[in-house]
């Protein structure tokens, strides 16, 4: 005899109930669609990523810089790496800024090394360079075709002339190669070739190539495996992010992750979203489904199928159908994908695979699952007799307690809530997603900078900022670079462009500032002590200078400090012994702390509001007399008892609760009138001979740095979230003019921050005009250029992106929430047919039979509102995103709205019902 | 004293192409106080009789007065408010709200009427009926003899001029229907409340002052009224 299975029962099931499974097909073939489409998305802006990355940077994953001591078979064995090539750096050109080479094949291919103008050079003789190195040297006209004589300075060689035909104009890459930023107290300065020569070009006489090697790992390998090994011979490497396309000597993977993350994020959230509608979907149609086989299933329980094998008879219904709704809903998503990806081909790269398939199917599968065992489970709890579940119902009643406050139609939903509270916690669950993304939006909508564009400071130019004190980085000493910097008539330059109103500029130096006998307790370190996620507890400096400015020594001599940890411990001791060389070899005996100095452009702009005492005198410093000092009370509490962060605020009060904060730094010491003795060093350097240990050598080093003193007088004190061309202060600092940090002597790396302010809205043309030579500038002085205009129109399209996909969210979630109600109503009231036949028969009218109903629509929806607060709520108290009562009062009207549109319905519904007459209501289903 | 009358009563259930006069042009007067039996064999239209004079269904045509105002003139609500306030029902298969106590199924129609219960007259029904002991247990908790009986106390809570009552013994074991036929009886004489009772036991009939015999659709024997 043939055997029955159960896939035979399902199709059976599926082939004679067609209409009653077509809902479920559709919300199953939704959910494999959406999860298909979902997933290629995300893959898409990803591959899109790493596409951009590697067009900029090629595919290398790591570069080691000029280590001589490391041989290629070394390497090689190391079993760290599977591709290696190699970049020559031959010679300089000019001021030693624009570095000569060649790449060999694999280097060339692991680093994307290409010409968008003209071609790769293939014989000596020929050159190609990138525009901005043409820049450098003074060439900006030149041409593919043109022939120049320059001298050459090999490493450790003899210059040299020679004649070379620009035959390429490569694609800008050097500078994102520079290892400067990192390693240059350490090496001096070492360059990536920005001009390329032929491999085969006659090499100098005297001297040296510099070679650097670029690698790709072996899987699995990180950074930090790679600078380990064998005791730190590889310390120069760096790792070349496939994801972003940047360079860093620590291991980003993490990091990169997170952006990863962040870019993908809109895509996973609406295609979240609206899985999570597709399952609602489901489990309505399912439930439904199963509503109209309850009588079957109560047959199938009377003659002893397990609970277990009721939910595997339904079930298969579900995945016979997810089964079969797979090529089609897989079709379905590529072709959306396909069709996204012709739309935004920048953002968004097409990129199928059959290994796709599988996070496509296990989620459309997790969605199937998971949407449908709550049906399925409630279905096979049915019991077979009708009585026990009559018994059990009872033992969960309560009677009314008075008499006179009995309302029928209320008790039936209360019981009925009482009886089955699942049937109304979806609706409720979906309400509250509705309210929480409305409460979201609602706070974009607020958090938005609604303002116009603007164009001010519509291009900016960035330098290097002072970096993090290491130990070669004194904090006390001016370290000169030898990068060329904005000059005058660079400056000059950018004023004559077109549109332009006004140029800003900023520079930072440093100083050190004398203090009287005593250092006043402004200037003391304190820590707030922060217990890490790992137990490690360290604490974090706050004193009235610039954090990265080492101020800790000044406790270090009696021991009476107590610090943090031993590092930090170690660090005051090491600035106790600089301190110490520092008097010995200035002759001075007092105190004296390092203070940064803000050099600005303060012509007009109005410091009214920000002062606290005394006045802007620009006259005054201009010539050098005064300063301004920027001098808040610093607080400062650790927030959270493990992982937490440390919060630090100012004030310019007095009114500060020492109660409130862990640390309170007043200032005592800045006042107005009162001189401020200064004292500069400038020059390079410590070089790596020196022993920072060593108090003679300290000593003699600090001897021959170049000294300037000056005495200004404080012009004013300044407040509040003060800022100068867009930069925010939160450290204390000295603040002045550019003829007046002049006339002090005080010297720096020049401009560390230039901001170009426009008169009017430039046209697209003078846009891309202005950008163009701006970024020249920018790249002749080292500086990073930013079209400001262009930045603030993306975060303003992705604000709206935002807007609008929240704003579609909360739609869709009303629409799927009200529709989920009323078929949740809609379903019982179909159930309660002879029950609402029999309250008609004994007097009930319309009003009546819409009381039993109304209650839960209305508690799913107070649920759904307290639900939505409580999530805003902690989003709110965790500082994620801060919400006013305005956006409580716009949930509550769609709350109200909700209601209502979900009445309406149940109130169609239950029409149908009481259309018919009372005996068709009653009669035996 | 007349309370109800029907004329040319016709009831036809259509369904697709076939066509079923289950009732055809029936007119009969009911006097207040009396004990009416509908008798019949299955199909012969008493179920659809009793239903359509007491306002639980729509005729196909004909007209039904009660107290001189024809039935089927009010609107809905006008309808829903005379069920409850003058007319009692007791199914045959009982009918109760399965999420309510017995106690709160007596109560249903006087809260529905917005009413405060004669707590007086409901205890004596209880005690009547006898069903003190049941009423703080649900439907499912309760024999089909105690349903009955509690479906009776609900259809006599609001005390109504007419009392309709569709095969009230046809779900019950002979002792049971007979105790609620004894219940029935006493209902009617002692609160001198209008019976009408559906039933094919001709046992049952004979307990009524006037038995009405459906054949087909239409009046085969009226006894004619007979005072008790």
């Amino acid at each position: 005899m043939k055997r029955l299975t159960m896939n035979q029962v399902a199709r059976a099931n599926l082939k004679h109930n067609r209409r009653s499974y077509a809902s479920l097909a559709v919300g199953i073939l939704l959910a494999v669609y959406l999860a298909c489409a979902a997933v290629l998305c995300i893959h898409g802006t990803l591959a899109a990523q790493e596409e951009q990355a590697a067009r900029a940077l090629g595919r290398a994953d790591t570069i080691l810089y000029n280590s001589p001591g490391v041989t290629d078979d070394q390497l090689r064995s190391s079993g760290l790496f599977e591709q290696l090539g190699h970049i020559h750096v031959t010679a300089t050109v000019g001021d030693g800024e624009v570095a000569l080479g060649w790449y060999d094949e694999t280097a060339r291919q692991l680093m994307n090394r290409r010409c968008p103008e003209g071609r790769m050079p293939e014989q000596p003789g020929e050159i190609a360079a990138e525009r901005s190195a043409l820049d450098r040297l003074g060439l900006e006209s030149a041409a593919i075709g043109d022939t120049f004589t320059w001298t050459l300075q090999p490493f450790e060689g003899i210059p040299e002339q020679r004649s070379y035909t620009l035959v390429g104009i490569l694609a800008e890459q050097s500078d994102r190669l520079n290892p400067d930023r990192w390693f240059k107290t350490a090496w001096g300065t070492v360059h990536l070739p920005a001009i390329l020569t032929s491999p085969d070009e006659p090499a100098f006489p005297v001297g040296s190539d510099t070679v650097h090697r670029v690698m790709t790992d072996r899987p699995l390998v990180t950074l930090n495996q790679i600078q380990s090994w064998q005791g730190g011979l590889l310390h120069m490497t760096c790792h070349i992010s496939r994801v972003t396309g940047k360079i860093t000597p620590y291991d980003s993977t993490e990091y990169e992750l997170e952006q990863q993350a962040s870019q993908a994020l809109l895509w996973a959230m609406l295609g979240g979203a609206l899985l999570l509608s597709a399952c609602v979907g489901i489990a309505s149609a399912m439930e439904s489904v199963l509503a109209r086989k309850a009588e079957d299933i109560g047959m199938l329980r009377a003659v002893g199928a397990t609970r277990r094998q009721i939910r595997r008879i339904f079930g298969r219904d579900a995945w016979l159908l997810a089964l079969t709704a797979l090529p089609v809903g897989v079709a379905l998503g590529c072709l959306t994908a396909w069709l996204l990806s012709c739309l935004m081909p920048e953002e968004l790269l097409f990129r199928p695979s059959p290994w796709l398939l599988l996070p496509v199917v296990a989620v459309s599968g997790l969605c199937v699952f998971l949407s449908s065992a709550l049906p399925l489970r409630r279905a096979s709890r049915q019991l077979p007799m009708g009585v026990m579940r009559d018994a059990a119902m009872l033992r969960r009643a309560r009677p009314f307690r008075r008499r006179a406050a009995f309302d029928g139609p209320r008790l039936i939903s209360l019981r009925q809530l009482r009886f089955h509270p699942l049937r109304q916690a979806g609706s409720a669950c979906m309400a509250a997603l509705m309210l929480t993304c409305l409460m979201l939006l609602c706070a974009l909508v607020s958090h938005m900078d609604w303002s116009a564009l603007g164009y001010q400071e519509a291009f900016t130019l960035s330098g290097s900022e002072p970096g993090p004190v290491t130990l070669r980085a004194d904090p006390f000493v001016q370290t000169q670079q030898t990068s060329v910097g904005l000059t005058p008539g660079d400056l000059q330059q950018l004023k004559s462009l077109p549109l332009v109103s006004r140029v800003n500029t900023r520079l930072r130096t440093t100083a050190i500032l004398l203090l009287p006998g005593e250092a006043p307790d402004y200037f003391r370190a304190q820590y707030v002590s922060l217990r890490m996620p790992n137990g490690y507890e360290t604490g974090i400096r706050i004193c009235g200078t610039d954090s990265s400015l080492n101020t800790a020594y000044l406790d270090a001599p009696d021991g009476s400090a107590v610090f943090a940890d031993e590092f930090q411990a170690l660090d005051a001791a090491l600035g106790a012994a600089k301190h110490r060389a520092l008097q010995q070899a200035t002759g001075i005996a007092q105190p004296m702390v390092p203070i940064s100095v803000v050099v600005a452009t303060l012509d007009d702009t109005n410091f009214a509001d920000y002062l606290v005492a005394g006045g802007v005198d620009t006259a005054a410093l201009d010539e050098g007399r005064e300063i301004l000092v920027y001098a808040p009370n610093i607080v400062a509490r650790a927030t959270g008892d493990t992982g937490g962060m440390v919060t630090t605020n100012q004030y310019f009060d007095d009114e500060i609760d020492p109660a409130r904060w862990d640390v309170v730094l007043m200032n005592d010491f800045f006042a107005v009138g009162q001189a401020l003795p200064l004292m500069q060093l400038a020059g390079m350097p410590p070089d790596t001979s020196t022993d920072l240990m060593d108090e003679d050598a300290l000593c003699s080093y600090y001897g021959a740095l170049a000294r300037t003193d000056a005495a200004p007088v404080v012009g004013g004190i300044l407040k509040g979230t003060f800022s100068i061309d867009g930069t925010s202060f939160f450290s204390p600092c000295l603040i002045t003019t550019d003829r007046g940090a002049e006339a002090l002597g005080l010297r720096s790396n020049g401009a560390t921050s230039v901001s170009v302010d426009l008169s009017a809205v430039p046209d697209a043309d003078t846009e891309a005009l202005l950008a163009e030579r701006i970024e020249r500038i920018g790249n002749r002085c080292g500086m990073v250029f930013t079209n400001q205009l262009e930045v603030r129109r993306d975060a303003r399209a992705y604000q709206l992106q935002l807007l609008l996909l929240f704003g579609g969210m909360v739609l869709l979630f009303f629409a799927v929430s009200v529709s989920m109600q009323v078929t949740n109503a809609s379903r019982h009231i179909r159930a309660d047919e002879r029950m609402i036949g029999t309250l008609r028969a004994v007097g009930a009218d319309a009003g009546a039979l819409m009381r039993c109903y109304r209650l839960p629509v209305l508690l799913a929806a107070v649920c759904g509102l307290v639900l939505a607060s409580a999530v805003c709520g902690a989003i709110h108290r965790a500082g994620l995103l801060l919400f006013s009562p305005w956006q409580l009062l716009a949930a509550l009207v769609m709350t109200a709205l909700y209601g209502l549109c979900a009445l309406a319905g149940v109130r169609s519904q239950l029409r149908r019902i009481v259309n018919k007459s009372i005996i068709e209501n009653i009669r035996e289903l | 004293m007349e309370i109800m009358r029907c004329e040319n009563l016709s009831k036809v259930y259509q369904t697709g192409e076939s066509r079923v006069i289950a009732l055809n042009g029936v007119s009969l007067s009911l006097t207040q106080g009396s004990f009416t039996a509908i008798t019949g064999r299955s199909g012969s239209g008493k179920s659809t009789l009793l239903h359509l004079l007491s306002g639980l269904d729509h005729p196909t045509s004909g007209r039904v007065f009660y107290q001189g105002a024809e039935l089927y003139r009010y609107r809905d609500n006008q309808l829903s408010v005379l069920r409850r306030r003058r007319f009692g029902f007791v199914f045959q298969s009982y009918n109760l709200v399965r999420e309510l106590t017995g106690w709160e199924n007596i109560l249903l129609p006087v809260m529905l009427d917005s009413r405060r219960a004669d707590e007086a007259y409901l205890n004596q029904l209880v005690d009547l009926l006898g069903i003190r002991d049941r009423l703080s247990h649900l439907p499912g908790a309760m024999s089909g003899g105690q349903q009955q009986r509690v479906s009776i106390a609900r259809a006599l809570a609001n005390k109504p001029a007419l009392l309709f009552a569709d095969e009230p013994t046809g779900n019950l074991d002979g002792r049971s229907g007979r105790e609620v036929l004894t219940l029935l009886r006493q209902v009617n004489r002692e609160l001198g409340i209008t019976l009408v009772l559906v039933t094919h036991d001709l046992n049952v009939a004979e307990q009524a002052d006037r038995i009405i015999q459906l054949e087909d659709g239409q009046v085969a024997r009226d006894s004619g009224v007979m005072q008790a």
